[in-house]
């Protein structure tokens, strides 16, 4: 039972099963743009697109112990798919899609902040031993995160929306770790260069939806918003599987 | 000011408050995060009448689905955030404890529209729809904050990004309700905290029998 079961979490996460679900997706999308459909019917895409990558991981999730990192990853994936379903049925039942709301910032939030506690938490100790030898690599990281900082800071300044600019600044722990953890060699334990995979889906998602916070209210905002919110959830496909695969990897050392 | 929820919650939480002294173990911790689940609805309907008079929202399905949310779950946290910061409990005992406080809170939120909305209360719909649905839903809520604070509160780093991350998964939850429960889907809305507990009853079983497992493999060793 136990052999059939890691069989089928190494399916369903593995690169085929995902490359397939990205295709399906990305099909779909152009399905629906050349198609002309309303916003509508993008966001049901992501809801399904979603409600499959959160039931991948809750299939895998529920079948052994796992580690805190992919325990947080999990809920991540749980907040994402929570906040894909909330923007759809307020996009029905009460406004159209804004960007702008107290609800859909903290969700996306939330899902942010499970990843970087997933990478703080549980790995960010292991990486970096708070030598002066990975200084350099610490400063490589921050120089390119305070651009993004610097960037947000500015929207603020010049009057842009307070909650799309804190949302924007609260990603930054984010891609600061994403870019450390890209950039880190490994001390000794070689789990970097597992998780390495990983961390590359995490700063594409995190790069993406600082895109989508910087160009809020630019002319044509809302086809810009439906193209980033499918990149972001097609991304959002890779992030259970190369967790887990990276944690095998890992293990198997 | 409405005061009837704080009249509500003092009526039915005074004879709590005297239990608490006659109980003890977990039954007095029930107890207790029950009447602080109390105080958590009397205290998030005066902040709720409160932000939304000063934020002039006045449609109450916009005001329940974008800030009642946020109030009511970072109120109903508050005992939760204390007691795993202070008290660091197993997991078990975080469960629970955030299980009774939105108990409390959803025992309090049905007396008060039972009473404000007598009418409907002839309704078996909707007397199944605010006694298992949506005073389960406040429970499942700040169970799960209460779950991961528990994880969260393990390793000091993860104090603040673990709690805004509970929090904002439970608000998240709470909102996607509100908002589905108000439309000609609700039937089938109801189910959700319904399926939820379902699933968070497996989840847990299934860790409680890996525990078990575990240990009788250590002793056996």
């Amino acid at each position: 039972m136990e052999k059939s079961n890691h069989t089928l979490s190494e399916t369903i996460t593995g690169i085929p099963a995902c490359i397939i679900l990205s295709l399906s997706a990305v099909t779909a999308y152009f399905v629906a743009m050349a198609s002309g459909a309303s916003t509508g019917a993008f966001m049901v895409i992501r809801v399904i697109i979603s409600v499959i990558t959160f039931a991948i991981a809750m299939v895998v999730a529920s079948q052994k112990r796992h580690s805190l990192f992919i325990h947080c990853v999990f809920f991540g994936l749980m907040c994402f798919f929570l906040f894909q379903l909330w923007n759809f049925a307020n996009f029905l039942w009460i406004a159209n899609e804004t960007g702008d709301n107290i609800v859909e910032t903290i969700s996306v939030m939330g899902f942010n902040m499970f990843l970087f506690s997933a990478s703080f938490g549980a790995l960010d100790s292991l990486a970096d031993d708070g030598s002066k030898a990975l200084h350099k690599y610490r400063l490589k990281a921050f120089l390119l995160t305070a651009v993004f900082i610097a960037l947000f800071l500015i929207k603020l300044l010049t009057g842009f929306s307070i909650l799309v600019c804190v949302y924007g600044i609260v990603l930054c722990p984010l891609i600061y770790l994403g870019i450390k953890h890209i950039l880190i060699p490994d001390i000794d334990s070689g789990f970097v260069r597992v998780l390495r995979t990983y961390y590359v889906v995490v700063l594409i998602l995190v790069l993406a939806e600082s895109v989508e916070a910087l160009t809020f209210g630019l002319p044509g905002y809302g086809k810009i918003l439906a193209v980033l919110r499918g990149i972001i959830t097609i991304i959002a496909i890779w992030l259970f599987p190369m967790a887990m695969k990276g944690v095998r990897q890992w293990t198997s050392l | 000011m409405d005061l009837s929820l704080i009249n509500i919650a003092l009526c039915i939480g005074a004879p709590f408050i005297l239990a608490i002294v006659l109980t003890d173990g977990e039954t007095r911790r029930f107890i207790v995060f029950l009447v602080l689940g109390f105080a958590c609805c009397a205290v998030a309907g005066m902040a709720n009448e409160y932000i939304q008079a000063s934020s002039g929202v006045r449609e109450e399905f916009i005001y329940s689905s974008y800030y009642g949310p946020v109030v009511e779950e970072v109120i109903k946290m508050m005992p939760v955030l204390v007691y795993c910061l202070i008290f660091k409990p197993n997991r078990k005992d975080s469960i629970m404890s955030g299980m009774s406080v939105g108990i409390g809170f959803g025992a309090i939120e049905n007396v008060y529209y039972i009473i404000s909305h007598v009418s409907k209360v002839t309704s078996i719909q909707w007397i199944v729809a605010r006694g298992f649905a949506t005073a389960l839903m406040h429970a499942l809520c700040t169970a799960v904050v209460a779950y991961m604070l528990e994880i969260a509160y393990r390793r000091k780093k993860l104090y603040l990004p673990g709690t805004v991350a509970a929090l904002a998964l439970a608000i998240t939850y709470h909102s996607v309700y509100n908002i589905l429960v108000k439309t000609d889907y609700k039937d089938i809305v109801l189910f959700m905290p319904i399926l939820t507990y379902l699933v968070m009853l497996i989840y847990l079983g299934r860790e409680d029998k890996k525990k078990n497992q575990r240990e009788e493999s250590y002793e056996k060793e």
